[in-house]
């Protein structure tokens, strides 16, 4: 079965090797380059997964996890990525489910995003 | 007594005496005293009649006065005054002697014949040698025996160890001043067994008096008391005090080596330059590194233009010269310099004084310079506005009122508690002449308008005056400010605040008056008192006081008929003692009184002025007490002339006396000795000749007005000595007095005081040049005792946070510190003080207006003349500048480091995708390039993470997170990871057991990770590396050792620094070397250690230890 991600980021180069590299394992990609209507994203696209980077405009990636997570969506599991050292602490303030350094391998990015989409919920 | 003892007496006695046995009186005994008196041999007397000696026409009046005192019949009535009178005429001269049976069982059997008081009383009237010694200005005391009794001591020996005499006289020396058994007893010992003198010169002695132990120190002789057959009966002890020289000469060491301490270790560039060539003869550390730029040996002992020709062309030579000319300082804030250092030439902006260094003869013999280097604050005031000069108005909340006057207009600004200040209604509005106008009349001119002067010269406004509030009442207020410039350094605004502080004006009076009351209170129960009132001359006398002058208790005496009282010989010195007490505020006076029956007696009165709060004179209240039982004490010692005069002779200080006729006839052997001339050249008006002549019309005017009114005097003047040199001399002279209280003429004691002046000038010359440096530096300074107890700050401390250090607290400089770092401070330096060493830390305080600033202190511990810590000298630099640029760099760093590693996140992974998508290509090169480009992508993202927790260690948000983990495990991980990567080297862990820790994980491992992989870069040769894990007491170390290039010595401490890294020339190598300073700062925050041990060309062995959880 096909599964669904978001993947939220400011940089569009990054969106599209992301794209390459989940669309090679079977997921249908959604890429956007700001978070402003994120729930109405949802509603239309209904992901599996959401990567979510910390610097989006206009909100940010903290708000817009809180909005998801405060939403009937909350139970759609989100991943935190950033170049900021402190992304296991932006996590965990945002209500994030996992949290990924930038940069990363990409078996890392391979790996966090088929354990989201299929294995049970953890929190980091 | 026995026997033994009695006899010793008998042959010691001062007085003549003779025993008489058997009715015909045949001399069985007689003293050397006697033998003396009646200049026949013993053998001329012993076993001859008393007779023999009486003239013929008297012998029979004598013969039955003896065969009476033996006839049985008259013993009984004879029992109770069996002394008898007798006068008898010997060599033309009337000898009077005193009979006394001795009795044997109740019967007579022999007679006691001594020379009698008139005897006595004719010797004391011609004596004054002992009038003298008794009240000379120095201690002078008498030990007789083994045990050393106190024969006697003088009034001046008797105040020096505190003693009153009756508990002194007649007893053995130890046992009244125990204290100085140690010290003094084998000197005493020396002078008995050799007959040697013993000199003392500066001898410390700790003495109990006024109720603790004191330091004291003396000059002092001990002279063996030689009787005619030269036996060594007794010590004479002259002693004079000089304790106070001593000290003032030890506090000069002291001053001296504080102020070079305070210059060598001062964060602020100080150098002393001497003579009209401007050698330079110190400069501190600073001055080197900051500003000259100059290696120390190209510099010190050498001509300043010589070294710097850049400043001929400036104006500093010229200023200079005028400084050296003048002798005034030079002061100058942000002036232009060039200076030529060993980098080049530099243009500095600098705040600098020159202060001349002052001879005692008050020739300027160097300067003294200070230079700030204020090159960053000037420029960076140069490109933006100064914005902190615009101080905020604080809040009225503590009572302080704030006010902003244009110095301009005079239009004032102020906070609505100002008013109530002024005692005026809510809202009143004031303008600034208004404000003056309501200042006290006495204060405005003399203590506002001053103030405000000065406040234009030196930038500071500060005073305390009465205001006067519209209901008539004046308050006390507290004023301070300052002053606002623009750019060309004009006068433009004034800050300040205003407080009222009545109360705390008015509890300090109150607290003064009664702490004197009751001083006096305690006296008072044994004394008479005294209170008389100034404005309507009332006076009140106590009971007591009334008593001691001869009034009987009913009596009630006006002021006139107590003055009446006082011996009319000791008026007029009473007279000048009232005015000397209105001029210094103390009354003292010793004088006769005539009670009713002709009773002459003597008192010592004594007084203090007190004043009303203008300092006018309000009244005087005093004590008398009867002296007159001290003052025949003098009576009652019997000692010879000659005694005295050897005595007089021998004291280590120069002696003159003066007869009632103001002529001064006698100068003793020391003073002589010291002037190289003979008695007949000094007496009369003949001592004048010795005097420098600018001296003389001013000791003989004080010593004619002192002759005048009989009073003591005091005065200091130049003598030639020997050698032609003259040197200064202290004079301390007393009036002399008969038994009978008649005025003789004078009696002095004088020392060489010419070291000792030169020492008090050069000591006030070196602590005036300690605190004016201290308080122009540009740095706050402090000190402390030995305790920790701050005993000083300067006015730029003061100045800066507007408080004062509290003499009762440890560490009071830190109380206007920030909240939150005043005990890390305190902490900080506890534990430095605890092994003497440097302390330094930032920390943030609280400026007078209630900014907050940034101070960086330093402090190092210093030590006292004898090399005992004495306490700690340090200093407190405004880094605010410093410290916000940091705040900036670390912000931009951690900017920096997210905006570097977003482009590399995108790199990284279409690397890793191409790699991927070309897994299975034969073409080497795309796949090698591949890696390469991988490899490089990942050092780069690794940096860029170092510089980022780099920012983080500085800005202070470095946070651990500590979890109980086993260490074993953590050190595998890290292996395997960095073999991976290294392959070529072979990494063994040696470890006893499993050791488990609590410490941050994540942060530990960045620790190993960095260690290996130093390990593996820096043995590009051996393969070898050993990781080793040592379980110690309370703690674990885990060491790295390779076999590679290895790190020199003097570098071991400098690797753990930021951006340094070993055999930066060693091209085989590349990378930052932040690792090593970021793991040092991980392992320190665990309150670990971290270290290596190493040398050149035989490896590295980094280790860092941890504290093991229980």
């Amino acid at each position: 079965m096909t599964r669904k991600i978001i993947i939220y980021d400011d940089d569009m180069d990054l969106l599209e090797v992301c794209s390459l590299i989940l669309s090679a394992k079977k997921f249908e990609v959604v890429v956007k380059d700001k978070c402003t209507d994120i729930l109405n994203d949802i509603r239309e696209h209904r992901p599996d997964v959401i990567l979510m980077d910390n610097w989006i405009p206009d909100i940010g990636g903290v708000k817009a996890t809180r909005l998801v997570k405060g939403s009937e969506f909350r139970d759609i599991p989100v991943i935190f990525f950033t170049a900021n050292n402190n992304v296991a602490e932006l996590a965990a303030e945002a209500g994030a489910d996992y949290s990924l350094q930038k940069p990363f391998d990409i078996t890392e990015l391979e790996n966090i995003v088929s354990n989201a989409a299929n294995g049970p919920q953890k929190t980091v | 007594m026995a026997e033994a003892n009695f006899e010793n007496v008998f042959y010691l006695s001062p007085l003549p005496m003779i025993i008489l046995r058997g009715p015909d009186s045949i001399i069985e005994s007689v003293n050397d005293r006697m033998i003396g008196l009646l200049n026949k041999p013993a053998t001329a007397l012993r076993g001859h009649s008393f007779l023999s000696i009486v003239a013929a026409e008297q012998a029979d009046s004598v013969s039955l006065i003896l065969s009476n005192m033996y006839a049985p019949g008259k013993t009984a009535h004879r029992e109770e005054s069996h002394a008898h009178d007798i006068r008898i005429l010997y060599s033309g001269s009337e000898l009077h002697f005193t009979l006394q049976p001795l009795r044997d069982a109740g019967k007579v059997t022999g007679i006691l014949v001594s020379a009698g008081q008139e005897y006595q009383r004719v010797k004391s009237n011609s004596s004054p040698f002992r009038n003298m010694v008794m009240q000379a200005p120095i201690g002078v005391t008498i030990l007789r025996g083994p045990s050393y009794i106190v024969e006697m001591a003088n009034e001046q020996y008797l105040k020096i160890v505190d003693r009153q005499e009756k508990q002194f006289v007649g007893k053995p020396l130890f046992d009244v001043l125990p204290e100085v058994r140690d010290l003094v007893a084998p000197l005493l010992r020396s002078v008995i067994e050799t007959g040697e003198p013993v000199h003392g010169d500066e001898f410390k002695v700790v003495i109990f008096r006024q109720g603790e132990m004191q330091e004291t120190y003396f000059n002092f002789i001990y002279q063996p008391l030689k009787e005619e057959d030269g036996r060594i009966s007794g010590i004479i002890v002259v002693a004079n005090e000089v304790t106070f020289q001593v000290k003032a000469k030890h506090a000069l060491a002291e001053t001296e080596k504080q102020f070079r301490n305070l210059v060598m270790q001062s964060p602020v560039a100080m150098t002393i330059w001497r003579g009209r060539d401007f050698i330079i003869e110190m400069a501190n550390r600073e001055m080197f590194t900051t500003i000259w730029r100059k290696e120390e040996e190209d510099i010190i002992g050498k001509k300043a233009l010589d070294v710097f020709p850049e400043l001929k062309d400036q104006k500093y030579p010229e200023l200079l010269n005028r400084v050296l000319h003048t002798g005034s300082p030079h002061r100058e804030n942000e002036s232009v310099a060039y200076i030529q250092g060993d980098d080049g030439m530099r243009k500095f902006y600098l705040d600098f004084e020159y202060a001349p260094l002052l001879e005692t003869d008050g020739i300027v013999s160097g300067i003294m310079i200070t230079v700030n280097d204020v090159t960053e604050k000037v420029e960076a005031r140069h490109k933006v506005e100064d914005a902190e000069s615009r101080l905020r108005l604080a809040t009225d909340g503590t009572g302080l009122a704030t006010w902003d006057l244009d110095l301009n207009s005079r239009h004032i600004i102020y906070s609505s508690h100002l008013v109530l200040v002024f005692g005026q209604e809510p809202g009143t509005e004031l303008s600034h002449a208004a404000m003056r106008s309501l200042i006290h009349p006495e204060d405005r001119k003399e203590i506002v308008e001053k103030a405000f002067e000065q406040a234009m010269q030196t930038g500071i406004y500060h005073y305390e005056a009465r205001v006067v509030w519209p209901d008539k009442s004046v308050h006390w207020i507290r004023t301070q400010g300052k002053v606002i410039y623009d750019h060309g350094h004009k006068p433009q605004r004034m800050l300040g605040t205003m407080i009222d502080i009545t109360n705390e004006k008015t509890a300090y009076g109150i607290l003064q008056d009664s702490e004197q009351r009751l001083n006096m209170a305690i006296e008072a129960a044994e004394l008479g008192t005294w209170v008389l009132n100034l404005r309507t001359r009332e006076a009140q006398y106590s009971s007591r006081y009334l008593q001691i002058l001869g009034f009987e208790e009913s009596e009630r005496p006006n002021h006139k008929e107590i003055l009446e009282r006082i011996h009319p010989g000791d008026r007029p010195a009473r007279d000048m003692a009232v005015i000397e007490a209105m001029r210094t505020g103390l009354f003292n006076i010793e004088m006769r009184i005539i009670r009713p029956g002709n009773n002459i007696g003597w008192i010592k009165a004594k007084g203090s002025l007190f004043y009303d709060e203008k300092r006018t004179p309000e009244r005087m209240l005093g004590t008398i007490m009867d002296i007159t039982e001290q003052k025949a004490a003098f009576n009652s010692l019997q000692e010879s002339e000659e005694r005295f005069k050897m005595v007089a002779d021998t004291a280590p200080v120069m002696i003159w006396m003066s007869g009632n006729d103001r002529f001064l006839d006698f100068f003793n052997t020391s003073w002589l000795t010291y002037t190289g001339r003979q008695i007949v050249d000094e007496v009369n008006d003949g001592w004048k000749e010795g005097l420098h002549p600018g001296d003389v019309a001013r000791c003989a005017e004080l010593y004619d007005r002192s002759f005048n009114n009989r009073i003591a005097f005091h005065i200091e003047y130049r003598l030639r000595r020997h050698d032609g040199i003259y040197r200064w001399i202290s004079d301390n002279a007393v009036p002399r007095y008969t038994p009978d209280g008649e005025f003789v003429g004078f009696i002095s004691a004088c020392m060489d005081i010419d070291d000792e002046k030169r020492f008090n000038q050069r000591l006030q010359a070196s602590e005036l040049l300690f605190k004016t440096i201290s308080n122009v530096s540009p740095v706050g300074l402090w000190m402390t005792n030995e305790k920790g107890i701050n005993t000083f700050v300067n006015d730029t401390w003061l100045h800066w946070t507007g408080s004062r250090p509290n003499a009762k607290i440890p560490n009071s400089w830190v109380e206007a510190l920030v909240e939150e770092d005043k005990k890390k401070t305190i902490q900080q330096f506890e534990l430095k003080a605890a092994s003497l060493e440097k302390f330094s830390i930032e920390f943030r305080f609280y400026l007078w207006d209630g900014s907050v600033r940034w101070g960086l202190s330093e402090g190092y511990p210093y030590y006292d003349t004898d090399g005992k810590f004495a306490g700690y000298a340090g200093s407190v630099t405004d880094i605010t500048e410093r410290k916000q640029d940091e705040l900036l760099k670390n912000d931009f760093l951690a900017v920096a480091s997210h905006e570097l590693k977003t482009p590399i996140t995108s790199i990284k992974a279409y690397t890793q995708l191409l790699a991927r998508t070309y897994d299975n290509t034969n073409d080497a090169f795309l796949k090698s390039a591949l890696s390469k480009v991988e490899n490089q992508v990942n050092k780069m993202s690794k940096l860029v993470g170092d510089f980022l927790n780099l920012s983080k260690i500085e800005s202070d948000k470095f946070r651990l997170n500590r979890e109980v983990f086993t260490l074993n495990e953590l050190v595998n991980e890290a292996v395997s990871d960095i073999q991976l990567v290294s392959p070529a080297h072979l990494i063994s862990v040696e470890a006893p057991g499993m050791v488990r820790i609590e410490a941050d994980r994540e942060k530990i491992m960045q620790v190993l990770t960095n260690f290996l992989s130093n390990a593996v870069k820096y043995s590009p040769d051996h393969r070898d590396i050993r990781v080793i894990i040592e379980p110690g007491e309370n703690s674990v170390t885990v060491s790295v050792r390779d076999k590679g290039i290895g790190i020199r010595q003097e570098e071991h401490a400098k690797i753990f620094q930021r951006f340094y890294r070993a055999e930066s020339n060693n091209i085989q190598v590349s990378g930052f070397g932040i690792g090593l300073y970021i793991s040092a700062e991980i392992i320190n925050a665990h309150q670990g250690e971290i270290g290596v041990k190493s040398n050149k060309a035989e490896g590295s062995d980094f280790y860092f230890k941890l504290p093991v959880t229980g």
